[in-house]
């Protein structure tokens, strides 16, 4: 769960927003545009509210509703709270990540039993509230907003929209299944129209789009509402919509304590 | 049939050419001639042995849909400890080179299994091992920890700590094309080559259909060339010549190809029911060439030395006069295995089509190669030895008097047999084991007999709880329900160990209470459940409970591997089942169920085609003899054995599996074309020599050579199949040879027994007899017939033909017959004082000697005048066409009486 909460936070907030830079020349540099990138991201701290829709291969769904907050410390590093509003029998549940030097530290929060835990050790659950996708997904997408090893591809379409289109490898060692991650970057927003994990050279294993109808300008960024993921084996997709975003409100570094999780609401 | 015997003749060498070619491309099918490597495949998937559109199974998918695929291959490494620094480090290799493997999704092992432990505030989740302990003292802890965990112990470990269990789950991929990536072995040699001094024990579904297959292919390398092997030393002992061996083995061979091609070109595979098509196919072809080739020596026995245009003539002759029986054998064969198409089952639907095609190849190969061969070799130097005259001759006449004699011994004695075999039938279990299917010293039962006995049994079950409302296992009592029932479930023989979603709960719960064993219980609220479950997450839940935690699956090892077991196990879950609270409904399913099922299926299925199959072929021989009576005669020789077969699995005990299941249609078709030859044998002897008794005779001695050999032929075939590592190939060549042994015998005895008080009237006697234009005008004795019942009555009375200047009868000399004159002319007179007296002329229509036939004396002189074709009956033919064909026997008698009736008018005119 711990990975799940931290995939949420940088999976909604900081990449697959996208600064809003209007007019952006074609051609481009991959530095120029990850920085194009890069400027959609909140600087401080933000506040979401969330609504995760999964749906699985045999068609069952199941819908949370979370608030989530999110706050870079004075060390730079993220801490990030998440709060479950819905279903009813679930609201209150709550996890704390808190970003340390060599590693983090997790919390959780179940107010039946009404007592905090520490979680140590590898995630229990790898995947976001059920979906098929894991951390390391999520990962592979933040990947392109920051990683060095970079290639730029010819620019594609993508739902009528120019796209610049960027692939990192995987590195074997990393133990990843995946091959490589490529990115279509819509050239008028820059957020990620598609992303596509590969786990064979022409074989896409998971995606995640977004419609460009649902990219929503807040200010100087541009965000997407809705988020489609998709695992292409396992026929599972999972909507994510960002209800309300707000970016660098004011936050209370007390907000990201184990107090503040059984205060609840 | 003549005119495509006379095409045939002339155009052997173009048909042979044309047989060569279709023959390549066939055999491109099977093999590509340009790389020499195999085509034709084998998909030993049990899920062409599931029923289609069944609700059964469809419920598994969904089971699997919902909890995950129920197929790994289970790895076992057993030692006296498993739980030391060398073995759990070849194990976290193990590991990580498995799932390396392309075409492996995950694996699971106790190297990379997740645990959940609560310790002072503290829960710890992540395997039980990140780096391997060397501190005895922290394996020790380990060893506690691992045999002792609700979800692992029994399943990855056995509770001694003596074996550990690997579990891969695969991709999305084919049997074929697991097969192909030879995945099984791969896993199988990471094994071998970390095991260290541990044994290596491999199991599970996948694996097993590998072993499967390979165990088919390999066979069949054998096995085929054997029953080639044996149709052809049986051939050289029937005939002791060249062209009478390699013609009959070039057919057959032939047959094959182009049915093994077909598949290959069709993309069709062979699966673990239409393997036996091959050695079926020899079998088969053996049967029809042998009746071919032998009918040929016969035919050219009897012509003596001829040359090249005689011979022509000459084989001309055996395929005007056996073509048509070849080719009804042949149609009645095929509907035996048509008969299968009825079948729900992939499968045996499957087997059904390819024996058609094979049987469809091996006549055609019987109508067109061999004649055609036989057209281009020419005049053979020698007949062979063994066609007539020796001991099988006077066995053959001998057997033939006491059939005659004994016939009505012999048919109490057959319906005697049938009843028996009826009542033994209804006793007969149905059971099928994949595994136990293999040999006891072969390496695919070793290892799964060695896991079932170390580790909790190396089958799996499904016990899925269906709840009414969403949520509904987050409540204590559906979750202490599934508790109750797994405690249930582990008590009973033959399920060792089950997990569900309730040990996941309580697992959980003890996390959140800092370990405390009390809390290794189900929360008493739904609400605490709920969001022990969501901490846990999907990875942890996925193959246990549903999204919406309304579906629960109780996953169960089990040790039996047997589908009778295993339905009856079923049965008993099922009923425990219906202890469980209001509003949950249980079920089991799984790979093992479906199969019991399919079994199941199978043997109702059997019934029915055979059932469909012997009210076909009575019905054509019904159509093929002219009457439902003789039909229903005809149908006793091939229904008794398929009986005597059901009969002898019920009354031993033997279960009826899916390869045993197929004896049936097998026997029927042989036997049906073994009945059709006698028969058809019989009527020509029978209207060639005027007499059943010497028909019965002369049908004896010309098929007795033929007709056991072939016997021989099919049961050495099928025989070979007992060679097999398979135990049910070895059930199917024992009982399959049996059976057509028992078929044999009664076709040596039964059927001579049942024809030799028969007149027999064939579609084909009908069609071709010539009665001229419109008897049933012309002829006053078949007034108010059709022309249809005009040539039966013909048929059934004895057809001569008499050149001009005989004499038909003599005054005085005894007869009890009479005369109706088809064509020719004849004249009646009498021998008075030195001189003779004419007393009449009769041509066509007229009848001659009706006061013979009732009084027993000739009371003229007949003599053919001018070429005459006459009928001749009597009151026994009358009193047979009286039973058979009650309407035309009685119109017969009718237009009989008024004809007596005018011939006494006349006379009385005459003498006024």
């Amino acid at each position: 769960m711990r990975r799940a909460v931290a995939a949420i936070a940088a999976g909604t907030a900081m990449v697959l927003a996208g600064v809003g830079t209007t007019a952006i020349a074609a051609e481009r540099s991959i530095e120029e545009i990850q920085s194009c990138v890069k400027k959609n991201l909140p600087e401080r701290s933000a506040r979401q509210d969330l609504s995760l829709l999964v749906r699985d291969g045999s068609g069952q769904q199941q819908t949370i509703e979370a608030e989530m907050f999110w706050k870079r410390g004075e060390d730079g590093r993220s801490r990030v709270l998440l709060r479950v509003e819905a279903p009813p029998d679930l609201r209150g549940s709550a996890f704390l990540l808190i970003e340390r030097a060599g590693g983090s530290d997790m919390f959780s929060y179940l107010p039946e039993l009404g007592k905090v835990r520490r979680i140590t050790g590898r995630t229990v659950s790898g995947s976001l509230f059920g979906s098929d996708f894991s951390y390391e997904d999520i990962e592979r997408l933040q990947s392109l907003a920051s990683q060095a090893k970079i290639e730029k591809l010819a620019d594609a379409e993508v739902a009528g929209r120019a796209t610049w289109v960027l692939t990192a490898p995987i590195p074997p060692e990393s133990g990843s299944k995946y091959q490589r991650v490529v990115s279509f970057i819509d050239q008028q927003t820059c957020v990620a129209l598609k992303t596509e994990l590969m786990e064979g050279p022409e074989q896409v294993r998971k995606e995640v789009v977004v419609a460009p109808d649902q990219v929503k300008a807040e200010g100087t960024r541009f965000i997407p509402r809705e988020i489609i993921a998709r695992d292409l084996e396992g026929s599972s997709e999972t909507r994510l919509r960002v209800e309300k975003v707000e970016f660098d409100v004011s936050l209370s570094d007390s907000l990201f304590s184990e107090a503040a999780l059984t205060k609840g609401h | 049939m003549s005119a495509y015997a006379r095409l045939l003749t002339h155009h052997a060498k173009a048909l042979l050419v044309l047989v060569a070619l279709v023959t390549l491309a066939a055999l491109q099918g099977i093999v590509d001639l340009r790389s020499f490597t195999l085509r034709l495949r084998v998909d030993p998937s049990i899920d062409q042995l599931l029923p289609q559109g069944d609700e059964e199974r469809a419920f598994y998918e969904r089971a699997r849909k919902l909890f995950g695929s129920d197929e790994f291959v289970l790895l076992v490494l057993a030692a006296d400890d498993v739980v030391t620094p060398e073995r759990l480090a070849s194990i976290q290799r193990i590991t990580e080179r498995v799932a390396a493997l392309d075409g492996v999704h995950r694996v699971l092992s106790i190297a990379n299994a997740s645990d959940i432990q609560g310790r002072d505030g503290d829960i710890a989740v992540g395997p039980f091992f990140e780096t391997v302990p060397s501190d005895p003292a922290e394996l020790a802890k380990l060893r506690e920890r691992l045999v002792t965990h609700p979800l692992y112990a029994n399943n990855l470990i056995a509770a001694d700590g003596s074996a550990t269990a690997l579990l891969a789950y695969f991709d999305r991929i084919s049997d074929r094309e697991f097969i192909a990536r030879r995945l099984s072995a791969q896993i199988e040699a990471i094994a071998d080559a970390e095991r260290g001094d541990a044994q290596i024990f491999v199991t599970g579904a996948p694996h097993v259909k590998v072993a499967l297959s390979e165990t088919l292919l390999a066979e069949m390398r054998f096995i085929l060339p054997a029953i080639l092997a044996v149709a052809a030393l049986l051939c050289l002992l029937a005939f002791r010549t060249v062209r009478g061996v390699v013609l009959p083995v070039a057919a057959i061979g032939i047959a094959v190809v182009w049915t093994l091609g077909l598949m290959g070109w069709t993309d069709s595979s062979l699966t673990l029911v239409s393997n036996i098509v091959p050695p079926l196919i020899i079998t088969l072809g053996f049967a029809a060439a042998i009746h071919v080739v032998s009918e040929y020596y016969e035919a050219a026995r009897h012509a003596g030395p001829v040359g090249r245009d005689a011979h022509d003539g000459v084989v001309a002759k055996v395929v005007e006069e056996m073509g048509l029986a070849v080719a009804v054998n042949g149609f009645t064969t095929m509907l035996g295995f048509a008969s299968l198409a009825a079948s729900r089952v992939l499968a045996i639907r499957d087997f059904g089509l390819w024996s058609v095609v094979g049987v469809f190849a091996t006549t055609l190969v019987a109508l067109t190669f061999l004649p055609a061969a036989l057209v281009v070799l020419g005049p053979a130097q020698r007949t062979p030895l063994l066609a007539t005259g020796g001991p099988i001759d006077a066995f053959a006449e001998r057997l033939a008097h006491f059939d005659v004699r004994r016939r009505r011994w012999i048919f109490g004695i057959a319906i005697a047999v049938l009843a028996i075999s009826v009542a033994g039938a209804v006793q007969i279990r149905v059971g099928s084991d994949l595994i136990r299917d293999f040999a006891i010293d072969a390496p695919v039962r070793i290892d799964y007999e060695a896991i079932n006995e170390r580790l909790g049994g190396a089958n799996a079950l499904m016990i899925v709880i269906d709840a009414d409302e969403d949520l509904a296992f987050t409540r204590p009592e559906n979750l202490g329900a599934l508790a109750e029932l797994q405690t249930w479930l582990e008590a009973q023989p033959g399920i060792t160990v089950t997990t569900s979603i309730a040990d996941i709960v309580m697992l959980l719960n003890r996390a959140f209470h800092d370990g405390d064993p009390a809390a290794f219980a189900i929360p008493g609220e739904a609400r605490t459940t709920r969001q022990l479950l969501f901490f846990g997450g999907d990875d942890v839940t996925r193959g246990f409970v549903d999204k919406q935690l309304r579906t629960a699956h109780i996953s169960a090892r089990s040790t039996v591997g047997d589908s009778e077991p295993a339905a009856v196990l079923q049965l008993r879950i099922a009923e425990r089942m219906q202890q469980l609270p209001p509003g949950l409904h249980g079920r089991v399913t799984g790979d093992l169920v479906l199969l019991s099922r399919t079994v199941d299926e199978i043997a109702r299925g059997q019934l029915q085609s055979i059932g469909t199959a012997l009210l076909t072929i009575y019905l054509t021989l019904s159509a093929l003899l002219m009457s439902f009576r003789v039909g229903l005669i005809a149908l006793l020789p091939n229904l008794l054995p398929i009986a005597i077969y059901y009969g002898v699995l019920g009354i031993f005990g033997v279960p009826l599996g899916l390869a045993t299941s197929l004896i049936g249609s097998i026997a029927l078709g042989i036997a049906v074309d073994d009945t059709v030859h006698y028969f058809t044998r019989f009527n020509l002897d029978a209207r060639r020599l005027g007499n059943e008794h010497d028909a019965t005779v002369a049908t004896l001695r010309a098929l007795i050579r033929p007709v056991t050999f072939t016997a021989a032929g099919l049961c050495l075939g099928f025989l070979v199949l007992t060679f097999s590592e398979l135990r049910s190939q070895v059930q199917f060549g024992l009982l399959a040879a049996f059976t057509l042994a028992v078929a044999w015998m009664l076709e040596l005895t039964l059927s001579p027994a049942l024809c030799s008080s028969l007149r027999l009237v064939t579609l084909w006697d009908l069609l071709g007899l010539d009665l001229g234009e419109k008897p049933e005008r012309d002829v006053p004795l078949f007034a108010g017939l059709s022309g249809r019942q005009a040539r039966i009555f013909a048929l059934m009375s004895d057809f001569e033909t008499k050149p001009a200047g005989t004499r038909l009868c003599s005054e005085g000399e005894p007869g009890n017959d009479m005369f109706l004159v088809i064509d020719g002319e004849l004249t009646a007179s009498m021998a008075r004082d030195g001189g003779r007296v004419a007393l009449s002329k009769m041509r066509r229509g007229d009848t001659v000697g009706e006061v013979a036939m009732f009084s027993g004396q000739r009371s003229a002189d007949v003599d053919v005048v001018a070429d005459a074709r006459v009928l001749r009956f009597d009151d026994a033919d009358l009193e047979r066409l009286g039973r058979r064909y009650p309407r035309i026997a009685a119109k017969v008698n009718h237009n009989l009486a008024r004809l007596l009736a005018e011939r006494v008018l006349n006379t009385q005119r005459a003498l006024r």
